[in-house]
């Protein structure tokens, strides 16, 4: 029981085998196995820090070129609708003009026309009517009587005797 | 009563044996191959069964060494998860019957110990420093020299001392419950101290495995002696 004998040195023989043989045949893999799984495991979880870090630092830069963006853009939206005002009005205060003068100017051609118009009408109808006269009453009368006739006789004409001409 | 510690010793070319404890001993070694096959037969990444449990346990020394020794000391995992293996399989293996712990025999701690304090403990510091590993026998000055002498042959002889105090211990324990009482009456208190002496089994090998890596951490720390 506690005597020491020579199985001190059989047991220390055979411990140290045990150990030889389990480090070379099971110890050893299974060791680099795990120990593999822990440097993996280490290293993704450093790369998913560094990853994460990353892509906060991504994240920030495009949320500001975002936001920059969306600045110019509503600058450039801005731009083109007070420029696009300021062209439609001009275009519409142009057009008002044009059509003012048009007006105007037609308006005036109009009156010109009518004038001339009724003016060369009147001087057809009183050298027609002189000619009407002579000829019916065969007789001549003098510029102060002739006159004072064709006025009358004018002046008795119905509306349906000259037609739709207005004087 | 009187098998308690009794060992049949035979005798070779001269020399003594204890014939039950190397026997012993070689089933624990047969069953720690065994589970070594089984953990290692088909180590995947994901662990598995035996890997699995296996790896569970590497990871409490591996954490142990890193806590002592640091990361360099990784290379030296497999010797305290052999030590504890062995040590939880021979614990256990006089719980059965017909069977004794090899570690009820002085000569088994005692080699262990002195493997493991003396051997490996210096064989590493040798190896790490070379000759000049051995000036620290002189620190803090020369004289010293004794105490550190003592210190030598104390650290073996108390880890060996406590290991084969406890587990011869239980088994005679088992062996006195056993004829305490008849069979009927027995068997609970004997289960019970079955279920016990399980617990001591581990919790003894632990210890012994955790006092050899503090006897070797300081020759394995990469700026001792360096």
């Amino acid at each position: 029981m506690v005597d020491v004998n020579s199985t001190f040195f059989i047991q220390m023989l055979n411990f140290l085998v045990l150990l030889v043989v389990l480090k070379k045949f099971a110890w050893g893999p299974l060791l680099k196995v795990l120990h593999d799984r822990t440097d993996k495991i280490a290293n993704n979880i450093r790369q998913a820090d560094e990853d994460r870090q990353q892509a906060a630092e991504m994240k920030k830069e495009y949320e500001q070129k975002l936001s920059e963006a969306r600045k110019r853009a509503q600058e450039i939206t801005d731009s083109a609708t007070q420029r696009s005002e300021a062209e439609r009005r001009a275009r519409v205060e142009e057009t008002q003009q044009e059509i003012e003068q048009m007006k105007s100017a037609a308006k005036a051609q109009i009156q010109a026309e009518r004038d001339e118009a009724a003016k060369q009408m009147k001087g057809h109808m009183v050298a027609l009517s002189l000619a009407a006269a002579t000829k019916l009453m065969g007789k001549n009368m003098d510029d102060a009587a002739n006159e004072a006739l064709v006025g009358e006789f004018i002046d008795g004409l119905s509306k349906e005797d000259l037609g739709d001409l207005s004087c | 009563m009187d098998k308690i510690g009794h060992r049949e010793v035979v005798e070779f070319a001269g020399y003594l044996f204890n014939e039950e404890t190397i026997i012993m001993n070689f089933i624990t070694m047969a069953i720690v191959i065994l589970i070594a096959f089984l953990a290692s037969r088909n180590v995947k990444e994901v662990p598995t069964g035996w890997q699995n449990a296996i790896e569970a346990i590497a990871e409490v020394w591996e954490e142990k060494i890193n806590t002592m020794i640091g990361p360099s000391g990784r290379s030296l995992t497999h010797i305290f998860l052999t030590l504890f293996v062995y040590l939880v399989i021979a614990n256990w293996l006089g719980l059965f019957p017909a069977m004794e712990s090899p570690t009820n025999d002085l000569n088994t701690t005692l080699s262990l110990a002195v493997t493991m304090s003396f051997l490996i403990h210096h064989g590493i510091g040798l190896a790490r420093c070379g000759i000049s590993y051995l000036k620290h026998f002189l620190e803090p000055f020369a004289p010293f020299i004794l105490i550190h002498l003592i210190e030598e042959c104390a650290r073996p002889a108390s880890l060996a001392f406590r290991l084969f105090g406890n587990i011869l211990a239980g088994e005679v324990l088992i062996i006195i419950i056993l004829n305490l009482a008849p069979w009927y009456a027995n068997w609970a208190p004997h289960v019970v101290w079955v279920i016990f002496s399980l617990a001591v089994g581990v919790i003894q090998a632990y210890i012994f495995t955790t006092l050899s890596l503090v006897y070797v951490a300081p020759a394995a720390q990469p700026h001792e002696h360096e």
